[in-house]
């Protein structure tokens, strides 16, 4: 597998200009990755330690950018997830759940 | 002689370490025994009831022992406190039958990674050892989900009671008022947990399948198993189709959690496997339809049954139930670890003979996780009071 999944590359591409948020895998040092985020004006939401990763928002093209960069692994798309109740009882589906 | 008269539950609390010197037992009698001829070892203190051959009272493990070997005795149970249960739930997994067995989750540090707690609701009061925000919008619960999935897992109500309600509670906001939020932010929660020493972790929320597990929240999910924690992951609530399990539910290593009735039948949406890699999940099932628990002030998620309950369905209401049960093993075997757990959850199961992408191994058991033995259904005479007064009716009514 790639730094990054073709369907959101091709997402990535068709809107360049388009806030994302993204899990950036860093291969190596998480702290030089971080220094390296803020020379390109890339704000670091979070770090994790426990993947060695970082949460980043910036614009499509600048992700795109980022895959030539040696340290990132993997890059992928910072995805929603939602609560698992529903308001009424058993048989509602839907995909949000309040 | 005595060999089957003292309950399991009873067994187990006098051989307990650090048991009581006295127990407070109902002694069944045989039916042609008189008032004058019921043995009672030196108890003087005796309630005897006239409805049943029956007499409430304390009594040492030798003088249980004794009564035991009496063929004037035809059963021990332990003499419980009574309330009622979590909306029948709780009695459904035979969690009372573990409290009678002296584990009530006991300090054992648990977090609810989710919408945040009402720190001011009663059913926790004095457990909730820490409160963390990773949403910027302050770690109470504005929306309602965390405070019911909390008091699933260890609430400690006298109405409603949760299956480890002396467990230590440790909230992590991850998710915002309108109960979504994103994956980066459910990770921080977790590194976060992972922090606070919890021996287990509760995640009721998910994205939308399929997914392989290799998803950084999915990952991460592994990574905290591999520091030894355990993780209960709702499956989600987009089935009844295939396929339909989202991260982290398709993490290799948690315990992916899918939803039945009281019926015991699967809820319709309860998501179904198997992961894009071809995995089986979810891993097991538990309640997930019409629970009752706690309603963090000010909010109205699911149906309100009054200003301190509400009630509510989902995959996020079964997960709880299983982050308590793993709460109440890890008071009783302290060094399970999350494998281990994982494993005996899923082989101690009822098996609801559904295809194993819908059921996993089946409904998860707390009695039978705690005995470690399969699954066997209840035998006549019914268990022992399980301190529920619905239970303690099934005691009074004929086998069968």
């Amino acid at each position: 597998m790639g730094k990054i999944e073709r369907t959101f590359e091709a997402r990535l591409q068709k809107q360049p200009k388009d806030t994302v948020r993204l899990i950036v895998r860093v291969a190596g040092d998480l702290a030089q990755a971080q220094t390296r985020l803020s020379e390109l004006n890339v704000p670091v939401l979070r770090a994790f330690q426990l993947m060695n990763a970082v949460a980043i928002s910036c614009p499509a093209e600048t992700a795109l950018a980022l895959l030539q960069e040696p340290w990132v692994q993997a890059i992928e798309e910072d995805r929603r997830v939602f609560a698992q109740a529903q308001s009424k009882g058993e048989g509602g589906k839907g995909d949000r759940n309040e | 002689m005595s060999e089957g008269k003292i309950t399991p539950a009873l067994a187990e609390a006098m051989a307990a370490p650090g048991a009581p010197r006295e127990h407070r037992i109902i002694v069944k009698y045989r039916e042609h025994i008189s008032l004058a001829a019921r043995p009672l070892m030196g108890i003087s203190r005796a309630q005897h009831f006239f409805l049943i051959p029956a007499a409430a009272m304390r009594a040492s493990a030798e003088q249980i022992q004794a009564l035991a070997a009496d063929p004037a005795v035809e059963h021990i149970w332990p003499d419980l406190p009574v309330h009622t249960c979590l909306d029948a739930s709780a009695s459904q997994i035979r969690a009372p039958q573990v409290w009678a067995a002296g584990f009530t989750g006991r300090d054992v540090p648990i977090a609810i990674v989710d919408t945040g707690i009402d720190p001011g609701h009663p059913d926790f009061a004095g457990r909730i050892v820490a409160m963390e925000d990773f949403t910027g919008e302050g770690p109470h619960d504005n929306h309602g989900h965390g405070t019911h999935v909390a008091g699933i897992a260890a609430g400690a109500g006298n109405q409603y009671k949760g299956i480890a309600p002396e467990a230590r509670i440790y909230s992590a906001k991850v998710l915002h008022g309108d109960g979504s939020g994103y994956m980066s932010e459910v990770m921080a929660g977790l590194e976060w947990a992972v922090q606070q020493n919890v021996r287990v972790i509760n995640l009721s929320l998910g994205g939308v399948g399929p997914c392989d597990g290799t998803d950084a929240l999915s990952t991460t999910c592994d990574a905290v198993v591999d520091r030894g924690v355990m993780v209960c992951v709702a499956a989600g609530n987009y089935g009844p189709g295939a396929s339909t399990v989202g991260p982290p539910g398709c993490a290799r290593k948690v315990l992916t959690i899918g939803a039945t009735s009281k019926q015991d039948t699967i809820a319709n949406f309860s998501a179904r496997g198997p992961t894009s890699d071809g995995r089986v999940k979810p891993d097991i099932l538990l309640p997930g339809v019409d629970i009752v628990s706690c309603r963090a002030q000010g909010t109205a998620m699911g149906t309100p049954v009054d200003m301190l309950y509400t009630r509510a369905s989902g995959t996020s209401m079964a997960t709880p139930h299983g982050t308590g049960i793993v709460a109440l093993l890890l008071e009783a075997f302290p060094d399970l670890t999350p494998a281990q757990l994982k494993e005996r959850l899923m082989n101690t199961a009822k098996n609801l003979g559904l295809d194993a992408n819908a059921q996993g191994k089946g409904r998860a058991d707390a009695y039978q996780a705690y005995l470690n033995t399969p699954f066997t259904p209840p035998v006549t005479p019914p268990p022992p009071p399980t301190g529920c007064l619905l239970s303690l009716l099934h005691l009074f009514m004929p086998a069968g």
